[in-house]
């Protein structure tokens, strides 16, 4: 019979350090899988179990997968204890991913908390590949200390794009800091973006999220401009387990993306 | 339809048995119990015609409550361990919860190929209500305590005989293979069957005429949605999950890695909706940290959510979770103070 419970084997290719609690696993799946941006694979440590994670890689690279992962709990512990050579599982993808079309023609304001912008990754990538058909992509990112930004290696070839923009901000700095100090959703307050013409994507921890959503509201933004990365425990990723719901939406079929207007209503959305 | 003896019916479950494990009710000190025979090791010593439907759900013959789904790493294919079964003496809500998995579990983008295989090879021979059970309300739930559909074959009981009524070809198949000494059954004895039937169903009706409904029940969640009175309502629910176990329409789980040798293993087990940690994750964020929020996500997910994705409740009006519940919960009681505490609420607003 053929499970849907299985997991593909894959080989951990290379294991990279974002940050010290952040790493990027670079995986090759014994056979090719495809994904959406905003869609998310089950991962599997071997006999310890499984987590959803969105990865932070390309997906138009088909060959390999990056999935970026900070150590949180049990299961990412073990994660942080892989090396290049060890083999793990994935399922998938599952989930939604962003609705790329309605995006298009559109100005894109792309908002990362933290380890937050691993899944927002997937969507930039996508953003860029066919960068002509939107009007712009605004990305602003924060993270508690200087040390905590990952992709760092990225941030000034992002940069250099046309009609891409990138900003960051630490909560807390230290003497060697030369940027911006303050809670992301300070850097939302005098964007220049077409309010009327934009679609706002966020990612990060539930506080975040919470704070960027009423301060986009407050900036002018309507609820059904803003998408949000969900998070809520998961086991199956496929509406069959029970346990991810906002409301009557399953993160994990409808998701983890939730417009905020379809969820705003439901108890609970922030946690 | 048709007539069979018992004696002949006896003698055609133990054909059925020659070729199939069976599923049965026997009688237990205060109540039917739902018992699996194997092969050849049902006796007719052990018949009883259950009165109403046994504490156990199906549910365990369909989705054990734990249940291997994957060996990995794979290398190869294991070998298919299914084993189909006759059910025997099921009763009309113990069909409709299946109904009622079938829209999550085989009728989505996802179908769990355990379940969708159990579903389709296990061979159900249901059997009428003789009586109101102390907690049945079935008829509360727009159901009714006698299978109309999606069975093989239905057993009635008359006057010391059975009228048996065949539900589908494998029903058909069933008969005609392992049946002896069944014969046309009169129209009379048709007649006679549904006027036993309207006579049960009004005794449920009777039973719960207290608990009329005047709102939709996901009219009454809805208007709770943010309400605090969900903590009065589950003040001596103790957490136990028994209403979930015992539920033959809950259906979550969870899947659960442990190694087996050189190898590892995943097995699907039985989650409850009452337990902090079934939503818990990494770093301790739960999203429904109380009782309340909790208990509130339970008759939220069964009368208001789950008609909004599937058009239907879920729930059959088995009474098995008012019967289990050690903090004496009654889930037709908990409906009917959420519809009444919205009357007193549209009155206070009015005045």
């Amino acid at each position: 019979m053929e499970s849907i419970y299985q997991p593909i084997p894959t080989k951990v290719l290379e294991v990279i350090s974002e940050t010290p609690t952040i790493k990027t696993l670079v995986l090759k799946p014994l056979r090719e899988i495809h994904f959406r941006a905003g869609q998310f694979m089950q991962l599997t440590i071997y006999g310890i179990g499984e987590a959803p994670f969105t990865p932070s890689s390309s997906p138009y690279d088909t060959k390999q997968m990056e999935i970026t992962i900070l150590k949180a709990g049990y299961l990412t512990e073990a994660v942080h204890h892989l090396k290049a050579g060890d083999e793990i599982g994935l399922r998938g993808p599952f989930g939604k991913g962003y609705p790329l079309q309605k995006f298009e023609g559109k100005e894109i304001l792309v908002i990362g908390g933290g380890v937050g912008l691993a899944p927002l990754r997937a969507l930039l990538y996508s953003l860029f590949h066919n960068l002509d058909k939107y009007k712009r992509v605004s990305i602003k990112y924060g993270a508690r200390y200087p040390s905590e930004l990952s992709f760092h290696r990225q941030y000034q070839e992002w940069q250099k794009l046309d009609r891409v923009d990138f900003e960051c901000t630490v909560d807390s700095a230290n003497v060697n800091w030369k940027g911006k100090v303050g809670l992301v959703t300070e850097l939302l307050e005098n964007t220049d973006i077409d309010r009327k013409n934009a679609y706002a994507v966020s990612c990060g921890p539930e506080i975040m999220l919470k704070f960027v959503t009423l301060k986009l509201i407050s900036v002018g933004f309507k609820a059904d401009q803003i998408y949000l990365s969900m998070n809520r425990k998961m086991s199956c990723g496929m509406g069959l387990c029970g346990r991810c719901n906002i409301g009557p939406y399953y993160l994990c079929k409808d998701g983890p993306d939730m417009n905020y207007a379809d969820i705003q209503h439901y108890p609970d959305v922030f946690g | 339809m048709f007539l069979i003896s018992q004696e002949n019916l006896l003698k055609s479950i133990v054909n059925i048995n020659q070729d199939f494990p069976v599923v049965m009710p026997v009688e237990g000190e205060k109540k039917y119990l739902l018992k699996y025979f194997e092969k050849q090791s049902w006796d007719i010593d052990l018949w009883s015609f259950a009165a109403i439907r046994t504490p156990q759900p199906l549910k365990s013959y369909y989705y054990p409550a734990t249940q291997k789904v994957a060996v990995y790493p794979l290398e190869k294919k294991e070998e298919d361990q299914f084993v189909p079964l006759v059910i025997i003496g099921s009763k009309a809500c113990d069909i409709h919860a299946l109904q009622i998995i079938d829209k999550v579990y085989a009728q989505g983008d996802y179908t769990d190929p355990y379940y969708t295989k159990a579903r389709k090879e296990h061979i159900l021979i249901t059997t009428d209500c003789l009586e109101a059970g102390e907690f049945c309300y079935c008829t509360l739930m727009n159901n009714q305590p006698y299978p109309v559909k999606d069975f093989a074959m239905n057993i009635s009981s008359l006057n010391g005989n059975y009228l048996i009524e065949v539900g589908s070809d494998k029903g058909k198949m069933t008969l005609e293979k392992y049946f002896r000494g069944y014969k046309k059954a009169h129209e009379s004895q048709i007649k006679q069957r549904n006027k036993r039937r309207k006579e049960i169903e009004e005794t449920v009706q009777e039973k719960n005429k207290e608990f009329i409904y005047y709102r939709s029940h996901q009219e009454s969640i809805e208007k709770h949605l943010k309400s605090p009175e969900w903590a009065d309502l589950c003040k001596t629910c103790v957490e136990c999950g028994t209403c979930t176990q015992i539920c033959p329409t809950c259906y979550c789980f969870l899947l659960f890695d442990f190694p087996v040798e050189d190898k590892f293993e995943r097995i699907k087990v039985w989650d409850s909706c009452f337990f902090a940690g079934y939503s818990r994750m990494a770093g301790g964020l739960t999203p429904r940290l109380s009782l309340s929020e909790r208990f509130k996500n339970r008759f939220y997910h069964k009368f208001d959510s789950f008609v909004t994705n599937f058009g239907i409740e879920a729930c059959t009006g088995c009474g098995r979770c008012v019967e289990g519940c050690m903090g004496k919960i009654d889930l037709r009681q908990v409906l009917h103070e959420l519809e009444k505490r919205i009357v007193l609420k549209e009155t206070v607003d009015l005045t």
